[in-house]
């Protein structure tokens, strides 16, 4: 009894450490984050004055009408949506055949592989090459050109590697093995069900990624109805800064003036929503005791 | 197996080596069989004909190709242009890459390409077009009268091999060429009971009196004499107060370009530089004082224009006695009471009597229409352009259509400048929403100082209470420029725009890059104070790592390329 | 081989991949070596050996560039990795679930802001008059300091702001490996009578070391390949000679002259430090634990 209130008193100490820290962590990444919504929907001249401090002041829509009116703004959606979801299942894919063999002991040629691949995310021959590439492979201009390039981060091999080293255990192997299971079978049916974490983790990736990505869509398309949304965002917030015109056109300046200090704002809230939205379907697969249940049956 | 696994790489590697190829262009210009019209007439040709633009979009513009204005151009001239559209973001990489895979339209659009890269692919590899044969009335008529207003203009476009590589934005804007400018809040000054400075000074005592008698009234000492940022348009207070001392050219943004706004002047018909020189260190010194005392913001050599705005407006009392800026807009909220109590003061003289305005010359724009070498379609394309630098050709590309954006001013209508009027804007020029009805961006196009300064304005006199509202600020810039800063310009100390070759930019790009952030670097801190600038070893050490920074050849570099063009 | 020739089939097709997007394109290195003239192509361009590294190491700041982004990285890295840990075994450890999720999403949120209204809210929140943090040393009663215009300040407002945006997101993986930890560890642990400080230090750290220890080393092979933006938009005359670093550097240099010799052998340059930096940590990692390096 004794021995169990002494336990209990450390935990709660414990508890109390970990939800503490937690609380400031929170409060601290949360303070900016509720600035930047509160600017985006505040009217732009008390953000100019800086008014704003956690609360929208003259709550206005501007910021995001002029975000939203934008033609582009619906076909850079759907298409990042589409690249994304896209270009997430082929990099997981490949990802995952890339690192299951490596994982293996087995696998004889597992350590000139991983040097090769390595070596790939030291050196790069730039980006005059890779055009001339993309451009011989007939896939530029066309969505490819977006998903196929940087397909595979070596990053993400090594980390999802060193997952199933780490969670898939060599009696699972052996055990398979010896029913007469095949390494592609032994793929199929043991590592990836129990690769939930994992694949969890690199579809996140991969996808934030993919959300993300501007410079590829830069250099390898032509086509307006392609571009992903950060280009229409970009393209936003490049109209929208002050620049010194020649003539000056005031009721222009007036305007582009504190929107060009908002809209920021209400394209960082636009972009940043579906990301911020997918994390907790990622966050599912992040459950414990999914090993227990193969080693055992 | 490992030497399998060698042997099944290797083929690998080498079957792609397809996949890098480069595409080749015919060597030869093909012989072009389109039957012109006579020059001055249109439709240029007689059947009509395709030709592929690669232009720089920009986000103002819907489609080029679905563009009324490119419509109104295409029945014009009989030219129907496919405009390839790129990302403006991305320009600059595009058009490398796009002359790397060897696949290239006839011609650029808007890529402002600069005279680095049109010495590189123009003059050295050939792939540009030299477009002298067409810098002439024959062939486009509209163009060289517009140059007629821009002296030296065509010496400009000229690359040091003596070839035109591209067509220019030609644009006058008169306050712009003293852009440098220096603004007082008007009401400091009346409750202080004191009079616009015209001496360093002078200058000085306005700001001590503002920082200590309480000029806005509120009972604090919240007072701000003197504030700027250091990226903006003509926000740094240096570029205006060490005019005072000396001619100065220098922008302390260290990002900046390395090759022009370094300090260098002309002295006695060669080329010299400010910034070793006494009467520059006592420039220095008059603004560390000005810092040390606090009369000049902290913070006005790390934030940018938008921080000096809130600087400005976001205190209940105005705090800011004197803010540097372009135009007021560039530190006051557009039409608030602040922007509209804002007043320009003309150059302060110095103790020694130096009093000057940097010029800067109003130079046309390179690069914004440049011809693949190999282009079937030259004479074509050269006068489609050449249309738009017609005083008509340039308002419907840049604003729109004529009865409905603009139109010729009625008999009786003013210009900025007095005179009487060219046109009058029917309807606000707008870069900032995506339109599709014309190219908004001015490119190849001559927006003239007669033209510009031909924009109908109501008359109006300083003391008409609207005079200094924002409806009527081109006036306010016009007007502030001529009276104030024109008289104090001296063209002489400017040192012209220099060429070099594609080796001299090559071996000297680093040296002036260093030498250009050294000095920058050095000016900001002898102004706050890091280094002492009274102190002489500090300042002799300075001077003699300048020389270590090869200030002398680079000077000697400048000397050669000014005595090539000019004597 | 024989038993294990399916492994090959499978990584045929990523294999595929490397094959054409990264090792055929890498002839592009040779520029480094050589003047580039667009109209000869990479291959047809003249060989001019060692003149652009020579260019670059004879320039007086180059050392000192190299320095900077050196020590920015590393002080970068050191401090980030236990923070992410940290705050990933936190996280592991609250009950409830609904707390657990929305501190997560919280945290891993400033991922997303993009670099320039990240720098744009820095310098608000530094502005000697009208920032937050001044305004909190005023209250103290203390002078207000223009925190971008102190040059040595320069490389602890980057790394904090840094560790501000990316540990939540960084934590992400370190959580998915301690979810990966066979509960039987923890079963064990209770029945010995360990106390969660123990439990953490005993059984989960240990068991995450690899992937620590993994992720370390591979951070190590961007050390000198420290982004651009960021430094780019927080640089101005007082604090360039610590903000300064390689990319900042190629950018003015490259984009100025489209100069693609040149920037190329800066790169060349820094992949090679790279590769030395993961080399000997991989061999230091090795020499600890067989299993424990890259590769």
């Amino acid at each position: 009894m004794h021995y169990k209130r002494k336990e209990l008193a450390t935990d709660r100490v414990f508890s109390l450490v970990v939800n503490s820290f937690l609380f400031i962590s929170l409060v601290i990444v949360l303070y900016p984050l509720l600035y930047i919504v509160a600017c985006s929907f505040s009217e732009p001249q008390a953000v100019m004055a800086k008014k704003v401090w956690l609360f929208p002041v003259n709550f206005d829509l501007v910021s995001y009408k002029a975000v939203f009116t934008n033609k582009q703004i619906g076909t850079g959606y759907m298409n990042s949506l589409y690249y994304m979801v896209t270009g997430t299942v082929v990099s997981v894919l490949l990802t995952m055949l890339l690192a299951y063999p490596l994982s293996r002991k087995e696998f004889y040629g597992r350590s000139v592989v991983t040097k090769l691949i390595l070596f790939t995310m030291l050196f790069t021959g730039g980006t005059i090459p890779l055009y001339l590439v993309v451009r011989n492979l007939g896939i530029y201009d066309s969505r490819w050109a977006i998903i196929l390039p940087n397909a595979i981060t070596v990053w993400n091999v090594i980390i999802a590697r060193t997952f199933l080293q780490e969670n898939i255990s060599d009696e699972l192997y052996e055990a398979a093995e010896i029913d007469g299971c095949s390494d592609i079978r032994f793929l199929i049916s043991f590592v990836f069900p129990l690769s939930g974490a994992i694949v969890a983790v690199l579809a996140l990736f991969y996808a934030v990624g993919q959300w993300n990505k501007y410079f590829d869509a830069l250099l390898y398309l032509q086509k307006q109805a392609l571009y992903p949304l950060q280009i229409v965002l970009r393209n936003i917030l490049i109209i929208n800064r002050n620049t010194p015109s020649m003539t000056v056109d005031v009721e222009a300046a007036i305007r582009a003036q504190g929107l060009s200090e908002t809209i920021r704002y209400a394209v960082i809230v636009v972009a940043s929503v579906p990301l911020l939205v997918i994390y907790p379907f990622v966050q599912r697969f992040f459950v414990k005791g999914v090993m227990i249940g193969s080693v055992k049956g | 197996m490992k030497k399998t696994l060698c042997i099944v790489l290797l083929v690998a590697l080498l079957l792609p080596a397809s996949l890098v190829a480069q595409g080749s262009k015919e060597s030869a210009a093909a012989k072009s069989t389109v039957e012109y019209t006579p020059v001055g007439t249109f439709p240029i040709v007689k059947t009509p004909i395709t030709v592929d633009i690669m232009v720089a979009q920009p986000p103002c513009v819907e489609d080029y190709n679905t563009n009324r204005f490119t419509k109104y151009m295409e029945e014009l001239t009989g030219i129907k242009v496919n405009y390839i559209m790129i990302p403006e973001q991305a320009a600059t990489e595009k058009l490398a890459l796009v002359l790397a895979s060897g696949d290239y339209p006839d011609a650029f659009l808007g890529f402002g390409v600069n005279n680095t890269l049109e010495t590189t692919y123009g003059a050295q590899e050939g792939l540009f077009m030299p477009l002298n044969k067409f810098y002439s009335k024959e062939w486009m008529p509209n163009m060289m009268k517009a140059f007629e207003e821009f002296p030296g203009g065509i010496g400009f476009m000229t690359n040091i091999d003596g070839n035109i590589y591209s067509l220019p934005r030609l644009e006058g804007c008169y306050h712009c060429s003293n852009q440098a400018k220096l603004f007082v809040y008007q009401p400091f000054l009346d409750k202080l009971g004191m009079k616009m400075p015209t001496t360093t000074d002078e200058f000085y005592q306005v700001l001590k009196a503002m920082k200590e008698q309480d000029a806005n009234g509120n009972g604090k000492a919240d007072e701000i004499p003197l504030a700027g940022s250091i990226i903006g348009w003509s926000d740094q207070v240096e570029r205006f107060l060490l005019n005072s001392f000396i001619y100065t050219d220098l922008d302390t943004n260290i990002n900046a370009n390395a090759d022009d706004n370094v300090g260098y002047m002309m002295n006695n018909g060669k080329v010299d530089t400010a910034v070793n020189k006494p009467a520059f260190r006592e420039g220095l010194a008059f603004i560390n004082k000005l810092y040390k005392e606090g009369l000049l913001y902290n913070g006005s050599f790390t934030q940018d224009s938008s921080q000096l705005t809130q600087l400005v407006e976001s205190s209940a009392q105005p705090v800011v006695g004197f803010a540097a800026g372009g135009w007021r807009g560039q530190f006051a909220t557009i039409g608030g009471e602040r922007f509209n109590n804002f007043r320009a003061i003309a150059p302060l003289k110095g103790p020694k009597g130096a009093q000057y305005s940097v010029a800067f010359f109003q130079n046309p724009e390179i690069g914004e229409l440049v011809l693949s070498s190999d282009t079937k379609y030259a004479e074509a394309i050269m006068r489609y352009f050449d249309f738009m630098y017609s005083p008509e050709g340039t308002l419907l590309q840049r604003n729109g259509f004529k009865g409905e954006a603009w139109d010729w001013a009625k008999s009786g209508q003013v210009g900025l400048d007095g005179k009487p009027a060219v046109w009058q804007q029917l309807k606000l020029w707008n870069d900032k929403d995506p339109q599709n009805d014309t190219w908004i961006q001015t490119y190849t196009a001559a927006m003239t100082p007669s033209l510009k300064n031909g924009l109908a304005s109501k008359p109006m006199t300083q003391d008409n209470p609207e005079y200094y509202l924002p409806g009527n600020n081109e006036k306010t810039l016009f007007d502030e420029t001529f009276n104030l800063y024109k008289p104090y310009e001296d063209t002489s100390v400017e040192v012209p725009v220099l060429k070099y070759t594609a080796e001299e930019s090559e071996k000297f790009s680093t040296v002036k890059r260093e030498l250009a952030n050294y000095i920058r670097q050095s000016a900001v801190k002898f102004m706050v104070g890091s280094l002492n600038v009274n102190d002489d070893k500090v300042w002799n050490e300075y001077v003699a790592n300048l020389e270590k920074l090869q200030l002398k050849s680079v000077l000697d570099l400048m000397n050669t390329a000014y005595a090539r063009q000019y004597k | 081989m024989g038993r294990h020739w399916q492994f090959y089939v499978i990584v045929a097709l990523p294999m595929l991949y490397f094959i054409i997007f990264k090792y055929v394109p890498m002839y592009g290195v040779l520029l480094a070596f050589k003047r580039y003239r667009v109209s000869q192509g990479i291959w047809n361009s003249p060989w001019v050996g060692f003149y652009q590294f020579e260019k670059f190491f004879t320039n007086p700041s180059s050392l000192k560039i190299m320095f900077n982004t050196f020590s920015l990285s590393m002080y970068a890295l050191v401090s980030s990795i236990p923070l992410a840990v940290i705050l990933a075994i936190a996280l592991n450890e609250t009950g409830s679930k609904i707390w657990r999720k929305s501190v997560q999403m919280v945290t891993y949120a400033p991922y997303f802001i993009s670099t320039v209204v990240m720098v744009a809210i820095l310098m608000q929140f530094l502005d000697p008059a009208l920032g937050l943090f001044n305004a909190i040393r005023a209250a103290f009663g203390k002078d207000s300091i223009n925190f971008m215009g102190e040059a040595h300040m320069f490389k602890h407002i980057y790394v904090w702001s840094a560790l501000w945006q990316n540990t939540g997101y960084n934590a992400i993986i370190y959580l998915a490996a301690l979810t990966g930890i066979n509960p039987e560890l923890y079963e064990a642990a209770k029945v010995d009578g360990v106390n969660k400080f123990q439990k953490i230090w005993y059984v989960d750290l240990p068991c995450i070391k690899n992937t620590i220890v993994i992720m370390f080393i591979m951070n190590m092979g961007f050390v000198m390949s420290l982004g651009f933006e960021k430094a780019f938009l927080m640089q101005n005359p007082l604090n360039l000679q610590t903000a300064e670093i390689m990319s900042t550097y190629v950018y003015k240099m490259g984009l100025i002259n489209s100069d693609f010799s040149y920037s190329t052998a800066i790169d060349v340059v820094n992949s090679i430090i790279n590769i030395v930096l993961i080399l000997t940590f991989n061999r230091i990692a090795k020499s600890k634990n067989k299993e424990g390096g890259l590769w």
